[in-house]
């Protein structure tokens, strides 16, 4: 017999266990996609980060703090190229296995409906800028064709942001194949999308998955700083 | 087809906005829109659809039920035969209980004729037994003053519409008794066997915490513990139950029976269970709904508890819509729906504070407007010492009656070790208990919030705890400003009222008046009523007499917030002036006591005076030509003159200016006293009048009347009265000077409330 209507978890599937108190009962209940275990396997950063990258400075040695910039940043910005090239970057998850495995599912497994909640949880995160566009890391043509939606993208419409398409990819390998020094020497591998409105003295809010070394992401920056952009920040879901 | 988890909680939700838009039609509309606009943005359109059914459906259901329908007047000297439901209560020489008569619950009162009879009829095993009775029906009295207690609506809440006062008892046999009497006599039975065995301070909590009786408890105990907000502890509430249960569960499986087992004997034993423990709403909400969450444990898709709270709250409203009257009703269920609304609170925020205190103090929270409505105060230790007191009677008290219970049955001669250890623990608690309830300190007195202001209480608590949910204690500003708002508006609107009043209480035969000054700049009484009491054998004495002063004028000062009195005014030495006085005095602090500046007091006005200069109250000998004043209000004491023979006419007369009103408080004063004031006095024109001597044709003389010219007159004179006041002859009178009468026998308190200089007259009986 079956008297109640259930509510299923998006990622395990498991009945979620209903809960009514205060906020559901006079406010409506809020549409549950996660039960409260897969819930609580996303690890949220909290606590002291790096300035600019927002990586967790427990995660980081202690002779690899300077004040409150990562030893990572700290070469970024004194190389002359990257100097202020990519203001601020924030992140919402430590990028642990449980959050690999949903980037996963998500991204390559196309399972779309994941977005919704990563989208919820970020919302905030977003609301927090200030900006003129948001502006999704595109995939190079191919890529897209293959994956079939852009993740990024999702995340920002799926939150309820209009995102725009300043960027355009050219096609090199994946990421995730090379090493942080051919990353960080890369060519440029955006271009300012052709018919993208005015850059000059925007504030521009880049928005991505995951921020693993920061090179995409301050690729990007570097491309639309050089067409004016006045200030370029990033949100990413993952902080790896 | 499936329907959505809360769906019980919802429509009991819609019952409580049903109920209150039967009282206030406008405040409930608003309430129930607001809800379902903060609804709408989550729920779907068709259960805000459901829910507005829902309400109006309770909407009428309460109409139809709880409207004051004119009751047909009922039969008199009747002959009935009536069926003894349960143990009658013997108090004194009134023997009173809930009989069956055709059917329909009758609460019926006997007064005793002698002691034999008493002892006689104590013997008997009421339920189930039929007697043939000669008796008059009654209409239950009706609310007679502003906030005192309601009997009516008390029966109502037990589906009693009528009661019968016996003349005589003719002879009764025993019926065919019902499994159900069969297990009351044995509850009687049981709670005799611990009367027998423990001492009689000591038993009365034991059958309180086993069979959910209170008969026999100390006055001052019961006091003690409810001004402390700990009397849930002495009912069975639904923390008991679940104790019970739960222990007896795993006793089950503990001596190697089934699950299955265990809950189906659970299933059939919580019904007796609540026989067992006395049928009170609160037992029985416990009870049905531990069985109610038990017996859908069956099924794999479990209720939520507060579906099944909610499930049972439906089911006891659909069974009598007048139970949410009842006081504990409402409080059992506002406590356990508000602890299980926060049950994301508790498990989360528990380990901050243990969960026994946050518990205490969210159902403190929750409590707070239900217990200022119908107690107009509330105990600031009251949380802290259910702190203590919940898990003393829990885990330790309630555990030991049981064990107790279980050895009296099965090995009388263990019974002294436990006993003794029991009547030690109950012994210090209660002396706690009543060690701090006399520091008048913690209790504050906030008097009895209006309908608005209830809501308003409840509006601020729903904001808070959500606050509370949301951010826990990070806003704190939030919180303070959500929690003493109401407070402030209480203090504003009911404490220090810009409100002023005269009212003429309905004491019975009797006087007293009470005048209220705005913003509280003075609160006096005229005269206390009082009961005339005749002596009696010690069988007769009943355990508390009726006494006015403890019943209604207190009740009515402590409602409107007031915590002491500036002047305490007796206008004379007779009972139905004074008789109250003692209680009042000992009860409430009073600046001054004003007397007659009289000779030859009876013996009790001067008893009177002795306890006053022992509580270091100031007395003031008072006399004609004395007068105070308080702001734009002034007082004048017209008589009696200085050295008076105590008696009627030489009553403390006191003339008023009080809302631009020129006011004329006689209290007995009788033809010659009238005569002296208008010879005094030739210009003396008065607006209102107190009549003097309830309407007696010894008063309110035809030149006293001309003279001074009065537009109202209220006579204070008691329902059926036996000296037959007010006379006929008074009332002609009155009618033909073309003054407003207001009779506190047919009108009830009489009011007359005050802003600035506009006031109107208002009654509770129209």
């Amino acid at each position: 017999m079956q008297l109640f209507i259930k509510e299923y978890c998006l990622y395990c599937d498991g009945e979620i266990a209903p809960q009514i108190d205060w906020g559901s009962f006079f406010l409506g209940p809020e549409k549950k996609l996660l039960c409260e275990s897969c819930k609580n396997r996303f690890e949220r950063i909290n606590g002291a980060t790096c300035r600019i990258c927002c990586r967790p400075m427990e995660q980081i040695a202690e002779q690899f703090q300077h004040d409150d910039l990562c030893n990572d940043c700290l070469r970024w910005e004194s190389n002359r190229k990257w100097k202020h090239v990519l203001n601020q970057n924030s992140s919402l998850f430590v990028y642990n296995d449980f959050m690999a495995e949903v980037i996963a599912r998500f991204k390559y497994r196309g399972d779309y409906l994941l977005v919704q909640y990563i989208a919820e949880q970020i919302k905030p995160l977003i609301v927090k800028h200030s900006f003129d566009y948001l502006v999704p890391i595109p995939l190079s043509k191919e890529r897209l064709y293959e994956r079939g939606f852009n993740q990024a993208e999702a995340i920002g419409k799926a939150a309820g942001f209009h995102t725009t398409n300043l960027l355009t990819r050219v096609h090199t390998e994946k990421q995730s194949k090379k090493t942080r020094a051919e990353r960080m020497d890369l060519e440029q591998i955006f271009r300012i999308a052709s018919q993208s409105p005015a850059i000059d003295g925007k504030y521009i809010l880049l928005i991505d998955d995951i921020y693993t070394t920061g090179s995409t992401l301050r690729h990007a920056a570097y491309v639309l700083k050089a067409a004016g952009a006045a200030r370029v920040q990033s949100v990413t879901v993952a902080r790896g | 087809m499936p329907i959505f988890y809360g769906i019980f909680a919802y429509l009991s939700f819609t019952v409580l906005l049903g109920f209150l838009s039967f009282y206030d039609f406008s405040l409930g509309l608003i309430s129930l829109i607001s809800f379902c606009h903060l609804l709408h943005y989550r729920l779907p359109r068709n259960r805000i659809y459901l829910l507005i059914v829902s309400f109006s459906f309770w909407l009428l259901l309460f109409k139809l039920n709880l409207s004051p329908v004119p009751i047909s007047v009922p039969e008199t000297d009747v002959h009935e035969t009536i069926r003894f439901i349960e143990y009658p209560v013997f108090d004194g020489n009134k023997m009173s209980a809930n009989v069956n008569i055709n059917g329909r619950k009758i609460a019926v009162s006997y007064w005793l004729n002698s002691k034999t009879e008493k002892d006689h009829l104590r013997t008997i095993s009421y339920p189930g037994v039929i007697c043939s009775v000669n008796g008059n029906y009654e209409i239950p009295s009706q609310q007679r003053n502003p906030n005192a207690f309601n009997y009516r609506q008390f029966l109502l809440t037990e589906k009693i519409y009528y009661t019968m006062t016996i003349h005589e008892m003719k002879e009764c046999h025993i019926g065919k008794r019902t499994f159900l009497d069969y297990l009351l006599i044995i509850r009687e039975n049981s709670i005799a066997e611990v009367n027998r065995v423990f001492p009689t301070h000591i038993a009365p909590f034991i059958n309180a915490l086993l069979f959910g009786e209170d008969r026999g408890m100390e006055e001052e105990d019961q006091a003690a513990y409810q001004s402390l907000g700990l009397s849930h502890l002495l009912a069975i509430s639904g923390l008991h139950v679940s104790i019970l249960s739960v222990s007896l569960f795993f006793l089950l499986l503990r001596f190697g029976f089934t699950k299955e087992f265990a809950r189906n004997f659970l299933l059939f034993v919580l019904p007796l269970y609540a026989v067992f423990a006395g049928m009170s709403p609160s037992v029985n909400r416990a009870v049905f709904m531990s069985w109610c969450v038990l017996f859908l444990s069956k099924w794999k898709d479990t209720f939520l508890p507060i579906d099944a709270l909610g499930f049972s709250f439906l089911f006891f409203i659909l069974r009598n819509p007048a139970i949410i009257y009842h006081v504990g009703f409402q409080l059992s269920y506002l406590v356990t729906a508000c602890l299980l609304l926060s049950s994301a609170i508790l498990k989360k925020h528990a380990r901050y504070l243990t969960s026994s205190v946050l518990i205490a103090l969210l159902a403190q929270l929750a409590s707070l407007p239900v217990i200022l409505f119908h107690f107009y105060e509330f105990s600031l230790v009251s949380c802290l010492m259910n702190i203590i007191f919940v898990p003393l009677y829990s885990f330790i008290i309630l555990p030991l009656c049981i064990v107790m219970f279980i050895i009296i049955l099965i090995m009388p001669s263990l019974i002294d070790f436990f006993a003794n250890l029991l009547m030690k623990i109950v012994e210090l608690a209660n002396s706690i208990t009543n060690w701090i309830s006399h520091f008048d300190l913690f209790t504050i007195t906030l008097g009895k919030p209006p309908v608005f202001l209830f809501i308003f209480y409840f509006f601020t608590i729903i904001v808070l705890f959500f606050v509370i949910e949301k951010y826990w204690l990070q806003k704190k500003g939030l919180l303070f400003l959500l929690l003493f708002t109401p407070i402030i508006f209480q203090l504003l609107f009911v404490k220090w009222s810009p409100f002023g009043e005269v009212t003429f209480i309905d004491v019975g035969q009797g006087d007293s008046i009470l005048i209220r000054l705005p913003f509280n700049q003075g609160n006096y009484l005229i005269d206390t009523g009082g009961n005339i009491s005749y002596t009696q054998e010690e069988w007769e004495e009943q355990a508390n007499p009726y006494d006015p002063g403890e019943k209604i004028v207190l009740p009515l000062l402590k409602s409107r917030g007031i915590t002491h009195l500036d002047k305490l005014i007796l206008t004379h030495g007779d009972m139905d002036h004074i008789g109250s006085a003692k209680t009042i005095i000992e009860k409430l602090p009073i600046k001054q006591l004003l007397v007659g500046d009289t000779i030859h007091k009876k013996a009790f006005e001067l008893e009177i005076i002795a306890l006053a200069n022992k509580k270091n109250i100031e007395v003031i000998h008072v006399y004609e030509g004395l007068k105070w004043a308080k702001g734009k209000y002034d007082f004048h004491i017209l008589a009696p003159r200085l050295m008076d023979e105590a008696d009627n006419d030489a009553s403390i007369v006191i003339y008023a200016i009080v809302a631009g009103k020129r006011w004329l408080f006689t209290g007995d004063l009788e033809e010659a006293g009238e005569k002296q004031l208008i010879e005094k006095y030739p210009q003396l024109r008065v607006d209102i009048l107190k009549v003097g001597h309830h309407g007696s044709n010894t008063s309110t003389t035809a030149p006293f009347l001309s003279k001074i010219k009065p537009k109202a007159a209220i006579i204070s004179v008691g329902e059926r009265n036996r000296y037959g006041h007010p006379h006929q002859e008074i009332l002609d009178r009155l009618q033909e000077n073309t003054i407003d009468i207001y009779r506190t026998d047919k009108n009830g308190a009489v009011s007359y409330s005050f802003f600035l200089n506009k006031g109107r007259f208002s009654t509770v009986i129209d």
